[in-house]
């Protein structure tokens, strides 16, 4: 049908064509395109007549078609010119690049850390309505304890109506899962039907388990390719169970691998019905059989309030004589909840079951290093930049006399930055990947760096646009603005280095001059504890920790000390109840002392425990076996004990604070470091409680043939419980794991202030180099006049010192700073020295000055006669 | 000068804008015949960018004119072989001719023969 008004193509499309192609080529295709498009429409109906127009147009977009463009040639000769340019000042362009990548691949490895840690389990969708419960106890010491009482989660749910749905987790480690006798290295986990309700783990296919039954099992995908490399792992059957009542369950689902920054990690997943399979008939209705491993989660309702959840919570533990079987003393938080997201950082419970606690001192750490990092690295991009710009001023001027406008001087030099920040991010990314194993490593995490993340790219583009705008737009400007005369003649005009050059490059210097600070405080500080005195040996002490069911008594270690004292290699044999040294203890006295309780940490010990740990005794004696009181009637104090409660003439005597019948004190022991070296020595009582059991046992070797001793050990062990495993380490290697998070820092440290002092120094030769370069006549002018290197060096590299000497005052408050809030929150403290000042100075000074030193003498070894000459 | 070599698409373009004649070839027309010829659908920017390229290699002349409501009342352009386009096209037929006939045990085509 044909009339005056035909229906036209949608008009953004037009538009899109006419943007995109060549006025004179477009008028024909255009008209083309239109009288196709009135075809397709009667042949094929509107919308797909539409989608054809716009790939008719999309089309066009080819090398001959876009090379008759304006705008594209256009931006060919600005990318030329730009090439040229760079390659004409190649130094300085690497350097910058090179600078910035670094800069930017350290901040992107920060970055992928401090967003898995900030994410932490925020990846369910309303992961603030979901809540861990768990229950608070007074055994020895007010605690707080992840496990619960399996039958909690049902009555949560029964009881308050708040509450959508509650589901346990119960982590069973001793169970083993084979497939036709292939043994798994897995651990398994029961989970209640609501799991995944709450939690969003979903299956390999993107979609959530449904239903759990009886006698199924889910597994996740990276244990489904380990152990069925080659085959569908669904409705095969494993089997699951401690050895003799194993129970078979067959796969019905491949769940995702747990994201890693969960703080719930699972392999195999089966249902909680078979609970009182593998914990005994009564489990699900035992309140007081809290056994370890069974986790309470719940999720509120939409809009419910938490106000009355913590007293409804405390009736169920009232009912069901839970806060009395625990003793809990906490009478308001019997059962106290918190935010799922606040786990990852909150280490509120004695025994987690979680996956280990986040670091927050080293997040916000890695943050400021990074972005301090960025920003060294962005000014001496910046100074760059507007150093170049004097040689660029006459080209530009020339530009504008041939009629280039303000945009398009702007235009250019956003490409010139724009080529290099692009440059700069790509090798960013090959960086930070190539470092990421070694990074991980350090951290001990399992980070990646997705560059399809969501995050990432929009950062990364981010980041481009600002980097671009930041160093294109104030040299673009200046230049877009000048008068084109002015920039021709004139090319020292722009080319001299102002206030903001000078304020950045004494930013740089005092980062510089605080991160190698930093370096060396993080560095005396580790030192000094590794060198302060414990009070006690741990050098060639080997320990084993066991836990309460596989515990050895009095009597199975003293058969112990029996078999394997007389082995050359072995020094001594102890054992203890209480945790090992450096942890919290494990039991506490609660004493009463002017009208206040005090929980002061008490030790089971051995007869010979004083012995062995090389701990000295002060005054008075050590138990002795032959004194049957020492028994139940004795205990050896510290000097802080004595010091707490006012102590003098203790000896042989019962302190009033352990009332009438209490033990007396035998002997004092020097304040030896039982816990980490972040906590000032605490009273301590030490007592023998014969014939109970112990925690751990400790064995002093030599270390001179420690395979054959350990072998011999090993064999011992194995005929006396052939039921229980021997596992023995390091004791120092224990204590020094307790300083891993300032080790980790001292390396993050490290990295950042090498990083850091390279781009300051570099940026500070670069930017002389280049006023230099375009004072170049002004040098040969003060050579012929009789001028040395020194004067010279005085009259171009002095202004540098001064930089130095104004960022200085800067980088000693900041390092002051962070000694007084980091390395004061030790109790063993490293003094603040003035080579933490005077060192950094002086290395970061003397360099400056011996490569800017390098920079004078190259350019005075021109002959003057020569550079004056070409005018 | 450049040298200038013709595709095989570029060819078949300037074989087809023969065909059709002056005053009558234009990119909807060519396309069409395209069409018609080989079977098979041709991609409109592949055929307005060879054009272009064509005209650019002096083998092309070109004029406007006939515009009609259709395109909006804009101009066709319409193309005719030039004496060089003719010159390319007779090359490239003579070479194709020396080398076929240079491959020995040929059977002849038959001309009937799709």
């Amino acid at each position: 049908m044909k009339n005056n008004h035909p229906p036209s193509p949608p008009k953004w499309i037009d538009s899109l064509l006419e943007f995109l192609y060549h006025p004179p080529l477009l008028e024909h295709i255009q008209g083309d395109l239109h009288e196709l498009y009135h075809r397709d429409l009667q042949n094929q109906g509107k919308l797909v007549a539409k989608s054809k127009y716009l790939f008719y147009v999309l089309d066009h977009l080819r090398p001959s078609m876009l090379g008759a463009n304006n705008i594209v040639a256009l931006l060919k000769n600005y990318i030329k010119v730009s090439a040229r340019f760079h390659k004409s000042n190649w130094g300085y362009s690497l350097l910058s690049v090179l600078g910035l990548s670094f800069a930017l691949g350290f901040c992107l490895l920060a970055y992928s850390y401090i967003i898995n840690e900030v994410f932490y389990d925020k990846f369910h969708h309303d992961h603030e309505r979901i809540y861990r419960v768990a229950v608070t106890a007074n055994f020895s010491g007010p605690e707080t304890w992840e496990m619960t009482p399996p039958p909690l989660a049902l009555a949560i749910k029964n009881t308050i109506p708040e509450v959508e749905a509650t589901t346990r987790l119960i982590k069973v480690n001793a169970l083993e899962v084979d497939k036709e006798n292939e043994l798994w290295e897995s651990s398994v986990s029961m989970v209640s039907a609501d799991f995944f309700k709450i939690f969003r783990f979903p299956l390999q296919n993107g979609q959530s388990p449904t239903v759990l039954e009886p006698n199924t099992a889910l597994i996740t995908k990276s244990t489904a390719d380990k152990y069925f490399p080659s085959e569908d792992p669904l409705g095969s059957t494993i089997s699951i169970g401690n050895g003799n009542a194993n129970m078979r369950f067959k796969v019905t689902g491949v769940l995702m691998d747990a994201p890693s920054n969960s703080s719930i990690q699972f392999q195999v997943v089966i249902p909680d019905h078979h609970l009182a399979h593998f914990y005994g008939d009564d489990a699900e209705t035992n309140w007081r059989g809290i056994k370890s491993g069974v986790v309470t989660f719940l999720k509120l309702k939409p809009g419910a309030s938490i106000k009355d959840l913590q007293n409804k919570l405390n009736k169920i533990a009232d009912n069901h004589g839970l806060s009395e079987f625990l003793r809990s003393t906490d009478l308001s938080h019997k059962l106290p909840i918190a935010k799922m997201a606040s786990l990852h950082f909150n280490n509120d419970t004695n025994l987690r079951l979680l996956e280990p606690p986040g670091n927050k001192t080293l997040v916000i750490i890695f943050s400021m290093a990074s972005i301090a990092v960025f920003l060294l690295a962005l000014f001496n991009f910046i100074n760059f930049s507007l150093g170049l710009l004097s040689n660029r001023t006459r080209e530009v001027g020339l530009r504008k006399v041939m009629g280039a406008n303000p945009t398009a001087v702007v235009f250019q030099s956003i490409i010139d930055s724009g080529m290099l920040v692009l440059t700069a991010i790509i090798l960013a990314v090959v960086l930070a990947q190539a470092a990421l194993p070694y990074f991980n490593t350090l951290l001990n995490q399992v980070l990646v760096i997705d560059l399809l993340d969501l995050v990432i790219l929009p950062t990364l583009g981010l980041l481009f646009v600002f980097a671009v705008l930041f160093t294109a737009a104030y040299p673009g400007f200046l230049m877009a603005s000048n008068k084109s005369v002015a920039l021709i003649e004139s090319s020292r005009q722009l080319g001299k280095q102002g206030l903001l050059s000078n304020i950045l490059l004494t930013t740089q210097f005092a980062i510089a001059l605080l991160f190698l600070s930093g370096w060396m405080i993080a560095n005396a500080q580790l030192a000094k504890m590794d060198s302060h005195q414990l009070g006690y040996n741990p050098s060639s002490v080997l320990y084993q920790e066991f836990e309460i069911r596989s515990a050895l008594d009095d009597k199975e270690v003293e058969q112990l000390r029996n078999a394997i004292l007389p082995l050359a290699a072995v020094d001594g044999v102890t054992s203890s109840r209480g945790a090992i040294f450096g942890d919290s203890p494990g039991s506490m006295w609660r004493l009463r002392f002017q009208d206040e309780t005090i929980n002061v940490a008490a030790i089971k010990v051995d007869y010979d425990f004083l012995d062995v740990m090389e701990i000295d005794l002060i005054e008075g004696r050590n138990f002795e076996k032959a004194n049957e009181a020492d028994g139940q009637g004795a205990v050896i104090v510290n000097q802080a004990f004595l010091e707490k409660f006012e102590i003098t003439d203790a000896l042989g005597k019962t302190p009033a604070i352990f009332g009438d019948n209490g033990p007396s004190i035998v002997g004092i022991v020097g304040d030896y470091h039982f816990q980490s070296l972040r906590k000032e020595v605490e009273p301590l009582i030490l007592n023998l409680r014969p014939n109970s059991k112990n925690s751990a046992i400790f064995v002093r070797v030599n270390r001179d043939d420690l395979p054959t001793t350990m072998a011999s050990i090993a064999s011992s062990w194995g005929e006396l419980f052939p039921n229980r495993g021997l596992d023995l380490k390091f004791l120092n290697e224990h204590i020094s794991r307790q300083y891993q998070q300032e080790t980790t820092l001292l390396t993050a440290i490290k990295y950042a202030s090498f990083l850091a002092i390279i781009l300051a120094i570099s940026g500070l030769v670069g930017l002389l180099s280049l006023a230099l370069r375009s004072n170049q006549k002004d040098i040969s002018l003060r050579q012929v006049l009789g001028a040395g290197l020194p004067q010279l060096y005085q009259t171009y590299g002095f202004r540098y010192l001064l930089i130095i000497t104004i960022a200085a005052p800067f980088a000693i408050a900041g390092s002051w700073l962070f000694y007084k809030t980091w390395s004061q929150s030790f109790y063993i403290n490293t003094n603040f020295e003035v080579g933490f000042i005077v060192v950094p100075i002086l290395v970061v000074g003397g360099l400056s000055i011996m490569l800017s030193g390098i920079q004078v003498f190259k350019i005075s070894r021109a002959n003057p006669s020569q550079v004056l000459g070409e005018e | 000068m450049r040298r200038t070599n013709l595709g095989e698409f570029e060819e078949l373009v300037l074989l087809v804008v023969g065909v059709i004649g002056p005053d009558m070839a234009y990119g909807i027309t060519i396309k069409d015949e395209i069409s018609k010829y080989t079977g098979r659908s041709t991609s409109v920017g592949a055929l307005h960018s060879a054009l272009y390229r064509l005209e650019m290699k002096g083998f092309l002349e070109t004029h406007m004119g006939g515009a009609t409501n259709e395109r909006g009342g804009r101009r066709k352009k319409y193309y005719k072989l030039s004496a060089s386009g003719k010159a390319a096209l007779t090359n490239a037929k003579e070479l194709r001719n020396t080398l076929y006939e240079m491959i020995p045990n040929m059977i002849p085509l038959k001309s009937n023969e799709k």
